[in-house]
């Protein structure tokens, strides 16, 4: 127990000799990442707009919807930095990092230090989302680099990945590190100010929480993916992704196009006006004559069967027609034909 | 009675402030963060776990944690 309480104290003084001379919190830098990630939303919204693929053009608004709330928020941390920069910074003492240390081992039931490594560990409890169950995570502080922009790390103890992607621990972990989010500005001012008690429970919390609006894989597809249409959970090997818009569905909700074999969702697939098979808008020819769209095989020379009929029809009449001129004639010249006088 | 308030919410901060004595947890909450929700926050007096009535001390370290903070890519 002495020896844990010294260990803890040395820690304590190493973390406050690689705090000092931290700078002025840099807000601005969290703004700029916001305006990219703004930028880069919109730029993919009108790229699916103009290619009329309307689930991607759907999925991109409410990623820009998202990122500009993180923009305003991040706005609002901005200004208010700007304010409190005229306050006077909390100085960190060597005994408000050891009360930290101490106030972690009261908070979470593992906390390692490993002075040699110059890390602090803290194990979190199982975390849980909407059911889905994460396990425990650990978070490594290496306070050698308390300075840089992440100083740490977010390893899962037993990962349960997701069934899409095996660099994802949590919705907002990707490897080992985690997308802060609206804690992102409270965890730099904690580390700068030396207040890792708090860095810790900010930290934990954002693990706990869940923003489905950007996640780089949403907790319902945790377990495999859910259809878009109809919001079953499908394995990821059975998924169909639809072949124009990309829309993830199960086998019942996507529709293969009768010419080509393709699968696509219900947005983009067409049907022939003869024969009203399923045909993708590849697929789909229009008819010479009357412009409506049609299978290959209702086309013959890239007319449809009515245009082919009405123009038989037209023929036909025609040829009538000329018979009966022709008969006409042949009567007049033979005499038996009444001629008006 | 001089305490120092912290406030993980949104941008976070730490500073010294004066408060009459007395004043309980709940009270400094109203006073700088806003309406009392003990359930949305996790709330510390030197570290510990602390009641809404608990009355504050000189020289206590309060902190206000939201139990909510989203996390994004």
């Amino acid at each position: 127990m002495k020896k844990e309480l010294k260990n803890d104290y040395r820690a304590a003084v190493d973390i406050l000799q690689a705090l000092q001379g931290v700078p002025t919190p840099k807000a601005m830098t969290a703004l700029d990442e916001s305006f990219n990630q703004c930028r880069r939303w919109r730029r993919r919204l009108e790229l699916a707009n103009a290619r009329n693929w309307k689930a991607a053009a759907n999925d991109s608004a409410d990623r820009l919807g998202g990122a500009l709330d993180i923009l305003r928020m991040r706005s609002t941390h901005a200004i208010d930095n700007l304010t409190r920069q005229t306050k006077p910074h909390l100085e960190p003492t060597e005994t408000s990092v050891y009360r930290d240390i101490e106030g972690l081992r009261g908070e979470f039931e593992h906390v390692t230090i490993d002075r040699a490594n110059q890390r602090i560990t803290v194990r979190t409890s199982s975390i849980s989302l909407e059911y889905v169950e994460l396990g425990s995570f650990e978070i490594f502080l290496n306070w050698k680099f308390i300075k840089e922009t992440s100083p740490y790390d977010v390893l899962a103890v037993e990962p349960n990945y997701p069934s899409s992607n095996h660099s994802v621990t949590h919705p907002h972990v990707q490897g080992e590190s985690l997308c802060e989010g609206e804690g992102s500005d409270a965890i730099r001012r904690a580390l700068d100010e030396g207040r890792i008690y708090d860095f810790f429970c900010i930290v934990d919390h954002v693990l706990r929480n869940y923003n489905p609006d950007s996640a780089y894989v949403q907790i319902e597809d945790w377990n495999g993916v859910s259809c878009k249409a109809c919001g079953d959970n499908v394995d990821q090997d059975k998924v169909v992704g639809c072949c124009k818009c990309e829309t993830e569905l199960c086998l019942d909700c996507s529709t293969s196009c009768d010419s080509c074999g393709d699968r696509f969702c219900s947005e983009c697939i067409s049907s022939c006006g003869c024969c009203v098979d399923d045909v993708c808008q590849m697929c789909l020819k229009s008819c010479n004559d009357c412009g409506d769209s049609f299978c290959n095989t209702c086309l013959f020379e890239g007319t449809c069967d009515d245009c082919i009929s009405k123009q038989n029809e037209a023929s036909e009449e025609e040829s009538r027609n000329t018979v009966q001129t022709v008969a006409a004639v042949h009567a007049i010249c033979d005499g038996k034909a009444t001629v008006p006088a | 009675m001089k305490v120092l308030l912290i406030s993980n919410d949104a941008g976070g901060y730490a500073h010294h402030v004066e408060a009459p004595d007395n004043t309980t947890v709940q009270q400094m909450f109203e006073r700088h963060v806003g309406t009392f929700h003990a359930d949305s926050y996790l709330i510390r007096v030197n570290r510990q776990p602390a009641a809404a009535d608990q009355p504050l001390r000189d020289g206590d370290r309060v902190s206000f944690t939201p139990l909510k903070i989203e996390g994004a890519i």
